[in-house]
């Protein structure tokens, strides 16, 4: 057990480095100057001087891969540097947008934790019937649906319609539920139809006929058994969807004004804040690498057969 | 009767795809008036003889706007994923078939490439090259190709563990003929499926990112441009945001409703 | 005809059948009796018809199967006619099954412990989950098994299909049925966990269990049952006690059988 783990957390740790690499090497060839665009945006008459002064205080004079040693040690002294845009240390402004779309995507992995394994146990329950039949329509019009335009579509519905939830949102909870919804829609229509085929192949297998014919009572088996079997697969997924999310909420949060890390990064991108885009592109990394770790975890934890296993392939 | 259903399913897809399809091709011919020219005086903001589906904030006329934008929209995801999958074939092909260190490697690189969400790896190419479609294309291409890679790489796997092909192996057949005559056929239903559900979410993508204003003219009446500039108007003009994504939405749903049925009958 | 017949009837299948949704008949007019200490054979090809007269008499058909017809009688019910929930009470603790796979018989996610205790307490309100451990790990010592508290810690996985065989003798035992099918339990274990799984069987029938044996091999038959059904093609072609069967057979397929031993094990 111990030797799989590291073996996955060397690997791991080198998807990070490499991410966080090409990030640098991508955000430093770009066609703009940052030290230019430094100094355009903070004094009223750029000179030659101030640009080199700039980028010597930028570390831009170095060697790229000194420059990348440089950050690198900084960063793990959570030292980023500070933002182009704002002029704040990115820490702090990291630590300020962090929660609240970690917040956003926390309600979104609850709406889609509790509508797939609801969703999935009634259709298993009642396969082909009108209900199973609504939710593959669901199913089909959730992996449709253009997030922002269905985020477009709920805040006018909501908030300048029936005027139920403020349009413009300054984090609190009550105002997370709409962006929440919006983003788990499509997550949901996803993750309930393969819930549903796990469960549907599940309820065929001997071991359901034999919990059958030793008397447990039904419920007990879809909800101890079957269940147990169709989500363990899922665990990954699901661990892949909350890295998704933690990366992918910058449209959404603009749609909904809400103050994050996605909003903030368009923010710097559109600025070409690159200090920031590299840290954001670490961060994202960190979550997608420590997403998998954790899946990883579990589905050892659910299943150690996953230790014993080798796959068996034919090589040539 | 579910069968029915099913099948059902699958014609209204197919009817809204190929409306789609014509409109693509079509739609500029049939449009009542030029999508960019603007008309200062029009008073009738909503539907009118002239304009049918009104005009928009810059007094466009909406309906000859939709009908050029499909061929932005769904033009330009075709060719975006046509690249894809393409790519995303040699790969998984590659990568399943020969197996070994070369798969762990390729394997390797794409869960690198899948480490970057799409929004960051258009970000980070903005800032080499410029704000333009081709780098809309590049970059849509290198999101999406390693999740379609994977999957076509799993489904060689499954074909090549098959006894028949080890048959054919052991009677002497060159890769070549056993990847084109043998594997290649089995996992065209799978490369079929992916084509029509990607369609769905490539334009998804590529509105989403037209919708953030990269990657094409603001002018241009493409279906996510038309909601960028929508957007301001929620109040005032609401069918103005309406309308274009309500033909995302249609488009995708017909694609989607097509792949589905495929899957389904394939199974 | 069923000769010194002074024992209590426990169950009488009046008239089954079973159909397939297509009309196809599985099972045609099956008629017999079970006798309380009594162990009746049914033998038969695959196919024929075993199996599923079990998962009739237990109300657990597949979807596609339907009883179309007949009886069982049991307790003074007619099997059919009662409710699943009922039905779920009699199952296990009144008639209990082995199957005849160990193999996957068992949840692959949940402890074996875990598994014999939540069945022992949905059969028993009063005992509680230490009880029912207890209780577990003791008959599986009884069944010869080595270490029984590390086997019922352990995943179905990690056991060999002759233990997960006496395993689930074990439950099937600390239920106290008055009948337990076999359903050829003996095909899918190992020589030595035959012998063992065979002993334990004559054990129940001395303790005054029925037993329904389901089985391909005529070695079994004589070894262990009273009485035999020869099954062929969903209908009973013969039927007598075990003497006279196997020395006198009447009908032709039964002489074949015997003869051609084309269904014989050595145990």
């Amino acid at each position: 057990m111990k030797k799989y783990l590291f073996g996955k957390v060397v690997i791991l740790s080198a998807v990070l480095i490499i991410v966080t690499v090409i990030s640098f090497i991508l955000t430093n060839i770009s066609s703009v100057d940052p030290a230019e665009a430094y100094v355009i945006a903070h004094s009223q008459i750029p000179t030659e001087e101030q640009i080199q002064e700039v980028r010597v205080e930028m570390g831009l004079n170095l060697p790229i891969h000194q420059q990348y040693f440089n950050w690198l040690r900084k960063a793990i002294n959570l030292d980023f540097g500070t933002s182009l845009r704002t002029g704040n240390e990115i820490v702090d402004d990291i630590k300020i947008t962090l929660m609240p779309t970690f917040i956003l995507v926390l309600i979104s992995m609850i709406l889609i934790i509790i509508a797939t394994i609801s969703l999935g146990m009634l259709c298993a329950q009642y396969p082909n019937s009108i209900f199973d039949h609504l939710v593959r329509v669901f199913n089909i019009l959730g992996m449709s649906v253009p997030t922002f335009w269905f985020g477009y579509l709920l805040l006018y519905v909501f908030a300048v319609k029936f005027r139920f939830i403020p349009v413009i949102s300054r984090g609190e909870i009550e105002s997370a539920f709409l962006p929440a919804l919006t983003l788990s829609v499509p997550l949901i229509a996803f993750n309930v139809r393969l819930l549903r085929s796990n469960l549907l192949d599940n309820v065929n297998e001997d071991y359901v006929l034999y919990a059958r014919a030793r008397g447990l009572a039904e419920w007990r088996i879809m909800t101890k058994h079957v269940l147990k079997n169709s989500l363990a697969p899922m665990i990954t997924i699901f661990a892949q969807t909350f890295a998704y999310l933690m990366a992918g909420t910058a449209i959404i949060e603009s749609v909904f004004s809400w103050p994050g890390m996605g909003a903030y990064i368009i923010k710097s991108i559109t600025a070409r804040d690159f200090p920031v885009i590299t840290v954001y592109v670490l961060i994202v990394a960190i979550v997608f690498v420590c997403s998998n770790l954790l899946a990883d975890l579990i589905n050892i934890w659910m299943n150690p057969k996953v230790l014993n296993c080798s796959g068996g392939q034919n090589d040539w | 009767m579910i069968g029915k259903i099913k099948s059902f399913e699958a014609y209204m897809g197919g009817i809204i795809a190929v409306m789609a399809v014509l409109v693509m091709l079509f739609g500029p011919a049939v449009s009542p008036n030029d999508p960019m020219e603007i008309h200062f005086a029009s008073e009738a903001l909503g539907p009118s003889h002239e304009f049918p589906l009104g005009v928009d904030n810059l007094g466009r006329c909406e309906l000859s706007r939709i009908l050029h934008g499909a061929r932005y929209t769904i033009g330009v995801a075709v060719i975006a994923l046509t690249i894809t999958i393409f790519i995303a074939v040699l790969y998984g092909f590659v990568s399943g078939y020969f197996g070994g260190g070369v798969d762990l490697l390729m394997t390797g690189l794409c869960d690198i490439a899948m480490a970057f969400p799409p929004l960051v790896i258009i970000f980070s190419l903005i800032g080499i090259f410029d704000v333009c479609l081709g780098t809309l294309l590049f970059s849509v291409v290198i999101a999406s190709w390693p999740w379609n890679a994977k999957i076509i790489r799993s489904q060689v796997l499954i074909q090549k563990n098959r006894d028949y092909i080890m048959a054919a192996r052991i009677c002497g057949t060159s890769h070549l003929k056993i990847i084109t005559k043998h594997i290649f056929p089995n996992v065209l239903n799978t490369i079929i499926v992916m084509y029509f559900t990607g369609v769905s979410g490539m334009i998804l993508m590529i509105s989403g990112f037209s919708y953030l204003g990269i990657g094409f003219d603001h002018d241009l009446p493409e279906w996510g441009v038309m909601l960028c500039e929508a957007k301001a108007y929620i109040y005032t003009r609401p069918e103005l945001l309406l309308i274009p994504g309500a033909c995302i939405f249609l488009t995708s749903i017909a694609f989607n409703l097509i792949g589905e049925s495929l899957r389904d009958g394939s199974k | 005809m069923e000769v010194n017949r002074v024992d209590k009837k426990i169950m009488e299948v009046k008239q089954l059948s079973v159909k397939m949704k297509d009309e196809r008949f599985l099972i045609k007019n099956l008629n017999f009796n079970l006798y309380k200490g009594g162990v009746t054979a049914i033998i038969g090809l695959s196919g024929c018809g075993k199996s599923l007269t079990c998962k009739s008499i237990l109300g657990l058909l597949d979807k596609n199967c339907f009883v179309s017809k007949g009886e069982i009688i049991y307790k003074q019910k007619n099997l059919m006619a009662i409710s699943n929930k009922e039905m779920s009470k009699i199952r296990g603790n009144d008639i209990g099954i082995i199957m005849q796979n160990p193999m996957t018989a068992f949840d692959p996610l949940t402890k074996i412990g875990r598994q014999m205790s939540e069945t022992l307490m949905a059969h028993n309100k009063k005992m509680n989950k230490k009880q029912a451990i207890r209780v577990s790990i003791e008959m599986i010592r009884k069944m010869k098994v080595e270490n029984p508290e590390a086997v019922v810690n352990s995943y179905p996985f990690s056991l060999s299909g002759g233990m997960l065989q006496r395993i689930m003798i074990a439950l099937t035992i600390l239920l106290e049925p008055e009948l337990i099918i076999a359903d050829e339990i003996t095909t899918a274990i190992d020589a030595s966990s035959r012998k063992m799984v065979l002993n334990e069987l004559h054990k129940m029938k001395r303790n005054g269990i029925s037993l329904l044996y389901i089985t391909h091999s005529f070695d079994e038959v004589v070894h262990i049952a009273d009485y035999v059904l020869v099954m062929k093609e969903g209908v009973i072609v013969e039927r007598g006690d075990v003497d006279d069967v196997m020395t006198r057979p009447k009908h032709v397929y039964t002489k074949a059988l015997i003869d051609s031993k084309l269904i014989g094990q050595d145990f």
